[in-house]
């Protein structure tokens, strides 16, 4: 069941098709690569298939597709929280941030005691990663919060003291696992503004797992649908929308046929027969 | 839309008026008042019922007062051996909570060893603990030690098993986070495990100390040699007919049992009240 689109050319104004496996010609440039990746389950479940991608330095890209698509297995695999069985990743893993769906505070632990964490856990001395933890809260919007508990933060404000806790750790790559999804869309759209701002400024290599097309497409510079079960990479799509990018783009035609085109893509990669 | 007659008025409901701090104080603390002068009259009701030569089952407020707590010696009495119950259960617990979390902490880090102790914690459960007291006295004889035991068995079961369930409910996402960090195991229970697991722990706790207290006085009931506790005092006091004093220890038990469930109680709220709200 395909639905009449206006856009039947693989270029938008904002967005172009890519051949897949795009690889950079400068090695020193490279922050993550997939090479020939597989995953399967203990249970049999083939999570991945024989993905290959580059990723390179300060780039931010997105990866879009249908629920179990494995998008949320290849972030795990490229933290390290879960091993691959073929294939190989290449990434730098001591300085890695990773934001999850759920902000996961401790709820014994007040803001800025929750921002220390990881630091803690690294080994930092107290009185940097006081320093650093207040530096990051500010950074995140969260300054004056330090000692409030999470229960008495707002879900957007949780997610920024996730954001800020894992700044901290001034991260060379940063994965996000679907970090706004739970949020309400005004709260969104600002934290999506925000971590534009933090990736203009940080340059941290972005790797942003998402269910939305508009979010993927205002962050990113590269988009990867991937196809289900077994996940697969589907298309490559590179943003061509000008940075920086400000809020009012997202109502501009370029914006719109942009996520248009993405949107035509991913409809390929759903099963044909019965819609949802 | 057509038909204007089905249209109802519905009318407005104002807020009720918010109740004064007295009224409100009336209505938090009248209840129970109530409850308790009718558990009074009903108590008195059923003593004016009684025939005469069973009336000392139930002695009158009068008799509690002049013949238990209005006598020195007896609140004497009875402070000392409240201390000597209070110890025993203390004792008990000592034992049982520092054991019941070390085996706790063991079954979380090894599935294997919950799949070997699980079933006899609650075989030891289900035993009849007074059934084995006399094995227990013919092992360990009269002394202290053997009470010291039998409060350990009333107390242990919940300890492993509320520490247990509150380490398994600690949020996959934070081991995540501690697994991120290349956290140790040891790391990950004690600045993530113990504190998530902490509430879970002291209602366990809570649970434990009001059997500590049952379990010390349940103890005396069968070891009357020596300078007993308050259960001993019970006894006593049905052999030499004196069933004031019997009252009187019925009450003291009661207090001291209900104290330590609130120290426990207390020192819950004091350590989570913050992030918990109260336990």
């Amino acid at each position: 069941m395909s639905a009449p689109s206006q856009i039947d050319r693989a270029v938008a104004r904002g967005v172009a098709k890519v051949a897949p496996d795009a690889t950079t010609d400068d090695a020193r440039d490279v922050a993550v690569v997939f090479d020939g990746l597989s995953m399967t389950y203990p249970d049999g479940t083939e999570a991945l298939r024989d993905i290959s991608l580059t990723i390179r330095k300060g780039e931010f890209v997105s990866f879009i597709g249908p629920s179990g698509c494995g998008k949320s297995t290849l972030a795990r695999i490229a933290s390290g929280l879960l091993t691959h069985t073929d294939g190989t990743v290449r990434i730098d893993r001591d300085h890695l941030g990773f934001v999850f769906q759920e902000a996961t505070l401790l709820p014994w632990r007040k803001t800025l005691q929750n921002v220390e964490l990881m630091m803690e856990l690294r080994g930092v001395p107290a009185a940097t990663r006081r320093r650093k933890a207040l530096e990051q809260m500010e950074a995140v919007g969260l300054k004056g919060f330090e000692d409030r508990f999470p229960r008495a933060l707002s879900g957007g404000m949780r997610m920024r003291a996730s954001l800020a806790r894992s700044l901290s750790l001034e991260p060379s790559v940063f994965l996000f696992d679907e970090p706004f999804g739970a949020l309400d869309e005004i709260t969104r759209e600002k934290l999506i503004e925000d971590l534009a701002a933090l990736h203009r400024e940080k340059r941290f290599t972005g790797f942003f797992i998402t269910h939305s097309i508009p979010e993927a497409v205002y962050l990113s510079d590269r988009v990867i649908v991937m196809s289900a079960r077994p996940g697969r990479i589907h298309s490559e799509f590179r943003v061509t929308l000008p940075s920086p990018r400000t809020g009012d783009m997202r109502f501009g035609a370029d914006f719109t046929e942009g996520c248009a085109l993405v949107s035509q893509s991913l409809q390929e990669t759903m099963p044909a027969g019965k819609g949802l | 839309m057509t038909n204007a007659s089905t249209l109802r008025a519905h009318r407005p409901v104002p807020n009720p008026v918010p109740p004064s701090p007295a009224m409100r104080f009336a209505q938090s603390v009248l209840p129970p008042v109530v409850l308790a002068v009718a558990l009074l009259a009903l108590y008195a009701w059923v003593r004016s019922g009684l025939p005469e030569h069973r009336i000392f089952l139930m002695p009158s407020g009068v008799d509690l007062w002049d013949k238990a707590f209005s006598r020195p010696e007896v609140l004497a009495e009875l402070a000392q051996r409240a201390l000597v119950t209070l110890s025993i259960a203390a004792a008990g617990l000592a034992c049982s909570i520092p054991i019941g979390v070390l085996l706790g902490m063991l079954m979380f880090r090894l599935v294997m060893m919950e799949r070997a102790i699980f079933p006899y914690l609650v075989a030891l459960q289900s035993i009849p603990i007074l059934a084995i007291i006399p094995l227990i006295q013919a092992a360990l004889g009269f002394g202290f030690l053997p009470k010291v035991l039998i409060v350990a068995m009333f107390t242990f079961f919940s300890i492993p098993t509320t520490l247990l369930l509150g380490l398994k409910s600690l949020d996959r996402g934070v081991i995540d986070l501690f697994r991120l960090a290349n956290a140790s195991w040891a790391v990950t229970l004690w600045k993530a495990g113990f504190p998530s697991a902490a509430p879970s722990l002291f209602a366990g706790l809570r649970i434990s100390a009001g059997l500590a207290v049952i379990g010390a006085i349940v103890s005396e009931l069968f070891f009357l040699a020596g300078a007993g506790g308050l259960g001993q005092m019970l006894i006593n006091a049905k052999i030499e007919f004196k069933y004031e004093e019997m009252y009187a220890a019925l009450i003291a038990s009661s207090v001291l049992s209900i104290s330590v469930y609130l120290f426990f109680q207390f020192v819950g709220n004091l350590l989570f009240a913050e992030w918990h709200g109260r336990v």
